[in-house]
């Protein structure tokens, strides 16, 4: 099944030998597999050639080489595909980018040759995304290929992604790359400004260990079991810089940069993923270095995907993340969803549903979501509810769109929707209606020419105007929602499924991933707030948040508890907006 | 009131802002530099058998931030409304709309906002552990409730897993009752989480701020550690007071945590089992918030980005025997 989602998007489907080989390293590697799931464009030469990476790296001895070994090449490659998602690599050039991205990591012995590996890695990456790896910081440019240009929050409305990536970065005390390229190239002759931004961030690092330095003996003691990942921290700290620097001949200064380096590559991804009301990234400073990549020897965790570990005082020194970085932003969510506070008790569903909810978010973004997408999607709503409305008026259109209507829900929905459409009030009706199946009704050939309306002209006129924004492949893009479990794949899709039942754990995941109702009705609540489609990658994550706050099941198959708390959301902001252009008036 | 001062009052994030640019990167890096608010120290002062000190005056101490001497804005003595203190050390009435310089942007500051009595934040642990005596825990909190002063704001907090805001802040007695009396026991205890979004309310909140925490101890389900939030507490100046309902031996890994929290905080720990400790417990907080000091200042110019020792030094003789309890210091905030 794994092998045939690797396939799915080929043009060609692997060899023989080369599934031969993936299933045969399946138990080991098989959580990476979503990684060419996700670019179908790999060539087998390239998946070979990552095996064989993947395999040699297993094969360093020294566990802490291999643990910032691991680090690097999965920060790399994951960088990698978010970059190709977004098309920022060019595809005719995706086979050959990845290849050398991953190559160097091959026969990796010594920390310098690692640390050669990460540099060389972030610099084809921009030079292959952006052209040119000359003027402008490393840093810098790295940061806004994945969030955009750098903008300030400003004073009211939701913190900006970049200053939400930026505070998570400075928060866990990490040094800028660039920074540390210098210190490797020029040793002591760095600049004075540089060197204080790394003396700053490691002082600060010091600190936030002696913090920890006041525990117990009991504490240490119910605690050791999980302290093993703490070496790479304590391996930072022995690091000298001073001393380094006095003696630059005595040492490799890229043997004891590249730990750090692992960390601000891992870091730039931590912060990528930071979803809205993050608390833990802001406020343990260790979270990223604390990253496990390894486990422990009982239950080895190299190349399996991202959990969570470690929860719960006193069993560790606060929590932290275990495994590779494949499903990063589904740990990160899982962590922080902790943070959120139900504005009633806790449905029964959350836990397991709610981690998929923020990833939903945090994985596509809503970055360079152009305006006539999100115009598109709020018309085909429209006009799926005008579709509804005409059906509970016209026996004679009832009947297309409720045979539409059951291709997308359960019988049971079928059933009450044909009950009550003709029978009870339309507005109660349509409130059971989940956004994505509006959004399919509108979409569905068979009905485009039922009833003409408004919406369906402004839906003929954009297409013509469009194509390309507008494309089923596009929409799904923006839109979509990522489906690990169902899809062996992080690239966010509409599926067009009928919601999954909820019986907890695993299942409430599933649940999850069928819904995909939450962009879409956010893209149409943008649309009808004249929300500025440049801001909507700060506006969406508070709103998810808000919706996610607001869930309130009463029993375990109560999903339209989800659907009932997106239109808390928007009923919320729709009264906050009413409320400032009211105070807006009085003003004046 | 000033177009200036209403300004300040209506942004949190502006209310006293001394932005000191100590050090800039490169123009093509993010630059990060320190912001010093304005700072809010409380403090209470013992004799040698343990009794509170009352009538200290502006001009009986001085505060030392790593041995810099710091000039007061404002003197409060317990529930009593806030003083503005002059060069001399004399203290005047907060006149409405009263500002002063703040000493490094040249921008004026509204100082009323110390003068609004304490804002108290209560955290009550709702999780499994809490399933024997929780009723009686309940009535400790509401006796508390009952027992503020008028000027006094509560906020309820309760938690399991997730944090629940069951009563913000505000300064109705019976609303936070009410909200208390709707709190139901269950699910895992995630005291340490629940703590940090506890102060991270109380830390957008201007004037004096306590959080008082009513747990059984035990945490099965934070992803922060005690420390962490500590630093949290330690940098934002909210004094945590502890009461945990479990025997000081009992679960001696979180005795030790709670006295930690409390005492780098400025606050204090309680370990009551019955509910007629609890109620002493908390009898006593209210006492303690009745008879420490809370003063206001804006740092002077100072290089250290990391953690700035705060020292408070009774000057007349007579006093040197005193004890004083106060945060031991903080970190000033990092901003983009």
């Amino acid at each position: 099944m794994t092998l045939s989602d690797v396939d799915r998007g080929r043009t060609t489907p692997i060899s023989a030998a080369l599934a031969a080989r993936m299933v045969a390293s399946h138990r080991m590697y098989g959580a990476q597999y979503p990684l060419f799931a996700d670019n179908p464009f790999l060539s087998e030469a390239a998946i070979n050639r990552y095996l064989d990476a993947a395999n040699d790296i297993n094969s360093i001895h020294d566990l802490l080489l291999r643990a910032d070994t691991l680090g690097l090449f999965q920060a790399d490659t994951e960088i990698f595909r978010i970059l190709s998602h977004r098309d920022q690599i060019p595809l005719s050039s995706r086979d050959g980018v990845f290849t050398k991205l991953i190559t160097p990591f091959a026969h990796i012995r010594a920390q310098g040759e690692l640390f050669d590996a990460g540099k060389s890695g972030i610099d084809l990456l921009l030079a292959s995304a952006s052209g040119s790896t000359t003027g402008g910081s490393r840093q810098k440019q790295i940061t806004e290929l994945l969030i955009g240009p750098l903008r300030s929050s400003g004073g009211a409305g939701p913190a900006s992604p970049s200053d939400t990536f930026l505070r998570v970065f400075d928060s866990q005390r990490l040094i800028p790359i660039d920074s540390l390229f210098a210190l490797a190239e020029k040793k002591g002759s760095v600049d004075p400004k540089t060197l204080k931004t790394i003396t700053d961030q490691l002082d600060r690092f010091e600190e936030s260990e002696s913090v920890r330095g006041s525990l117990s003996q009991e504490e240490r003691n119910s605690f050791a079991l999980g302290y093993w990942s703490n070496r790479h921290i304590e391996q930072e700290r022995k690091f000298n810089l001073e001393r380094t620097l006095k003696t630059p001949e005595k040492h490799d200064m890229r043997d004891a940069l590249a730990p750090f380096l692992r960390d601000s590559m891992v870091g730039l991804l931590y912060s990528y993923y930071a979803p809205a009301g993050a608390q833990l990234l802001l406020t343990n400073p260790q979270f990223v270095r604390g990253h496990d990549f390894i486990g422990p020897e009982s239950s080895p965790a190299a190349w399996r995907v991202t959990e969570v570990s470690s929860g719960g005082w006193p069993i560790s020194a606060g929590g932290r993340l275990i495994g590779s970085l494949i499903s990063l932003p589904y740990a990160i969510a899982e962590a922080e969803q902790n943070f959120l506070s139900p504005t009633r008790e806790q449905a029964l569903i959350w836990a397991d549903l709610v981690p998929q909810l923020i990833a939903d978010v945090t994985i596509n973004r809503w970055h360079n979501v152009k305006p006539e997408q999100v115009r598109w999607v709020a018309l085909h709503v429209r006009r799926g509810k005008d579709l509804m409305a005409a059906a509970a008026l016209d026996p004679a259109i009832q009947g297309p769109v409720m045979e539409a209507y059951k291709r997308y829900s359960t019988p049971g929905r079928v059933e009450w929707l044909q009950d009550h459409l003709q029978s009870d009030s339309f507005p109660k009706v349509i409130a059971e209606v989940p956004p994505a199946i509006l959004y399919w009704l509108g979409e569905d050939p068979a009905l485009a020419n039922l009833s003409p309306d408004s919406a369906s002209r402004q839906i003929t006129l954009l297409k013509q105007e469009r194509a390309d924004s507008v494309s089923p492949e596009a929409i799904s893009k923006v839109f979509g929602t990522p489906k690990p479990t169902l899809t062996h794949s992080y690239t966010p899709g509409l599926l067009k499924l009928r919601t999954f039942p909820a019986l907890m754990g695993y299942s409430s995941r599933i649940l999850a991933e069928s819904w995909e109702s939450n962009n879409l009705y956010y893209a149409a609540l943008a649309d009808e707030m004249a929300t500025p489609v440049a801001a909507l990658d700060a506006y969406v994550p508070e709103w998810n948040r808000s919706t996610i706050e607001n869930i309130f099941a009463t029993h375990l198959e109560d999903w339209p508890a989800i659907l009932r708390s997106l239109q808390t959301t928007g009923n919320n902001i729709r009264h906050q907006s009413e409320r400032a252009s009211d105070a807006r008036v009085s003003g004046n | 009131m000033s177009k200036t001062v209403r300004a300040f009052i209506g942004s949190a994030v502006l209310l006293g802002m001394a932005a000191l640019w100590l050090y800039a990167q490169e123009q093509d890096q993010t630059t990060f530099h320190v912001k010093v608010d304005m700072v809010v120290l409380s403090f209470a002062v013992t004799d040698t058998k343990g009794k509170y000190v009352n009538g200290i005056k502006p001009t009986d101490f001085k505060i030392y931030e790593d041995d810099i001497n710091q000039k007061l804005a404002t003197f409060a003595e317990g529930n009593r409304p806030a003083m503005q203190v002059l060069g001399t050390g004399e203290t005047r009435s907060l006149r409405s709309g009263a500002e002063e310089n703040d000493g490094a942007g040249g921008r004026t500051v509204d100082l009323r906002s110390a003068a609004t009595g304490t804002n108290v934040f209560v955290l009550f642990d709702t999780s499994n552990y809490m399933y024997r005596g929780f009723v009686y825990a309940s009535d400790a909190i509401a006796d508390f409730i009952r027992g503020l002063d008028r000027a006094d704001s509560i906020a309820v907090y309760t938690y399991s897993r997730n944090l629940n805001r069951a009563v913000s802040l505000n300064r109705d007695r019976s609303l936070a009752i009410a909200g208390l009396r709707k709190a139901v026991a269950g699910d895992d205890s995630a005291l340490y989480n629940c703590l940090l979004l506890t102060l991270r309310d109380a830390a957008k909140v201007a004037g004096r701020k306590v959080v008082i925490v009513f747990s059984n101890g035990p945490d099965n389900a934070s992803m922060v550690a005690p420390d962490d939030v500590r630093a949290v507490a330690e940098d934002e100046g909210i004094p945590i007071y502890v009461i945990s309902t479990n025997e000081v031996n009992k679960d001696p890994i979180s005795s030790g945590i709670f006295k930690r929290i409390s005492n780098s905080t400025g606050g204090k720990s309680y370990f009551a089992k019955t509910w007629q400790k609890q109620v002493e417990a908390f009898e006593s907080i209210r006492e303690d918030l009745g008879n420490s000091y809370t003063v206001t200042y804006y740092p002077q110019p100072n290089p250290n980005e990391g953690f700035r020792k705060l020292h408070i030094e009774l000057l007349p003789e007579a006093m040197k025997k005193y004890k004083v309890r106060a945060r031991p210091g903080y970190r000033p905030q990092r901003g983009i």
